[in-house]
């Protein structure tokens, strides 16, 4: 039988790899996306239904610091179970072929599963003089990429170039770089923006897409809600001080010793969705604010031309006072949205059993 | 002049690494109280997940204090290791589930019979009745 003809669990049962070690993996998808811990059985089961998924990648306009990143989730040993889930049929980076054989390897993907395949862009698209300005194989990664997301299932773009244009546009934007969903627009399309992007993102957004056959939900920047829903302020440890109006007002003051909030200097957490306060970095090793330094706003559009990263929020071109409030009140009421995000992700799940 | 001459000093604020307690501590006991009660009137297992609670080290120090240990403790071997132990309570458990370097994954307080992942499960079950009989080719028919 070829591989995929198995389902996962098949798959997995071949490999000697028990149901407990789709629990646990499922357990921890389920934790990062907030999925009620109750609901992790149906998860696995389900997912133990869904066949191997395949995926291209392909990198455009980028510097390589996403693919780093992904590739560096969970604990190695859960981490190597979404490698069993996916088949990486192209990724440059990672692959042994180059030249006329890379190029063969994707038409061949592209082939066998017309239709079917996760196309995977990392890095942003230029769009100036017919998108010369970034050019693979004598092909410009606009042509690339209307002809790679014409036979794709759905579109992920990975990190913050491919979502939004990055760095890639910031000004004065010399190649005229966008991100994906402002060239392709009849295809599904989720953002998982970051620089880099949180690797458990990538996890969570697979896991989902195999287990429950979408896309999961997304906000107004198509960002997976479970992840994106809550601003950095919401869930950051130093919320307490911010409430209670202790500042750090230079790097070495009492307050940054103290570990007090970083607000005065830059801290662009209220007004930035991203799940580095709960998920951490580098294997929950850390995050910019635990380390001292505020939220630069990375997961955010064109956060590269918004005035330094070290002016406070109030001063600078984020946002007015009204959405500085709102995100405060979003503080608040944050509980009874994440038991709304449950019961939905419950539904979600219990109704496609 | 070095590195090692500039003093820094870092006083802990009520983070990860602090021994204040925040309040969630005994909040999160209240809903395992909650929890508790519906599983003794035969409801379905509830589980509490800890790991995205910005919980101080103080805090986690006093759900050990207070819920304490019981009278199982297990280790599962699945996708690296996972620890399991019963608190004073019986039917609270407390699951950390551990990569391969002994860091904590998602840790959760289950409350039921026994664990999700402590079960063995109706697949491996299955797995395991088709290949059982194969060791009776293995065996000497002489022997018996």
């Amino acid at each position: 039988m070829k591989e995929h003809d198995l389902t996962l669990g098949e798959e997995l049962r071949r490999q000697g790899i028990s149901r407990r070690s789709f629990m646990k993996f499922c357990a921890g998808v389920a934790s990062s996306m907030a999925i009620p811990a109750a609901m992790v059985p149906a998860m696995a089961d389900s997912l133990a239904q869904a066949r191997r998924q395949s995926v291209i990648m392909m990198a455009y306009q980028e510097c390589t610091g996403c693919l780093e990143s992904l590739t560096r989730s969970f604990a190695p040993t859960v981490e190597n179970l979404i490698f069993n889930f996916v088949s990486l049929d192209f990724q440059h980076t990672l692959q042994a072929a180059a030249g006329d054989q890379a190029i063969e390897a994707i038409e061949t993907a592209m082939e066998e599963n017309w239709g079917k395949y996760l196309l995977l862009v990392d890095g942003s698209i230029p769009l100036k003089d017919d998108g010369i300005y970034s050019v693979s194989h004598g092909q410009s990664h606009l042509d690339s990429l209307r002809e790679l997301a014409e036979g794709a299932a759905a579109i992920v773009s990975i990190g913050t170039c491919a979502s939004f244009g990055g760095v890639g546009a910031a000004k004065p934007n010399p190649t005229g770089a966008v991100g994906v969903d402002e060239i392709i627009t009849d295809k599904p399309i989720l953002n998982v923006p970051g620089c880099p992007p949180m690797p458990e993102v990538m996890t969570g957004v697979l896991t989902s897409f195999l287990a429950f056959g979408a896309l999961p939900e997304v906000d107004r920047l198509k960002r997976p809600k479970a992840f994106f829903a809550d601003t950095i302020h919401d869930r950051c440890y130093r919320r307490a001080f911010y409430d209670q109006g202790k500042f750090a007002y230079s790097f070495d003051d009492e307050g940054a010793r103290k570990g007090w909030c970083l607000y005065p200097l830059g801290c662009k957490g209220p007004i930035t969705h991203n799940a580095c306060a709960t998920l951490k970095f580098n294997q929950g090793v850390s995050w910019p604010i635990q380390s001292g330094h505020g939220c630069i706003g990375c997961s955010e559009p064109d956060f590269w031309d918004k005035e330094g990263f070290y002016k406070p929020l109030s001063a600078g071109q984020w946002g007015t006072a009204e959405g500085i409030a709102a995100a405060a009140a979003a503080g608040v009421a944050l509980g009874a949205a994440s038991a709304v995000m449950s019961r939905r992700n419950q539904d979600k799940i219990s109704g496609g059993k | 002049m070095s590195l090692k001459d500039i003093a820094v000093r870092l006083d802990s604020g009520p983070g990860p690494g602090s021994p204040e307690t925040t309040g969630l501590a005994v909040a999160l006991l209240r809903e395992v109280a909650d929890h508790l009660l519906t599983v003794s009137r035969g409801g379905d297992r509830q589980v509490v997940e800890l790991t995205n609670l910005p919980l101080s080290d103080g805090d986690v120090q006093l759900l050990v204090e207070k819920l304490g240990r019981g009278e199982v403790e297990a280790r599962i071997s699945a996708a690296g290791p996972t620890e399991v132990f019963e608190t004073a309570f019986p039917g609270v458990w407390w699951v950390k589930y551990l990569g391969e370097d002994d860091r904590v994954i998602t840790q959760q307080l289950e409350i039921g019979t026994v664990p999700m992942i402590l079960e063995a499960h109706q697949e491996d079950i299955q797995a395991s009745a088709r290949q059982f009989p194969s060791m009776f080719d293995e065996l000497d028919p002489n022997q018996h």
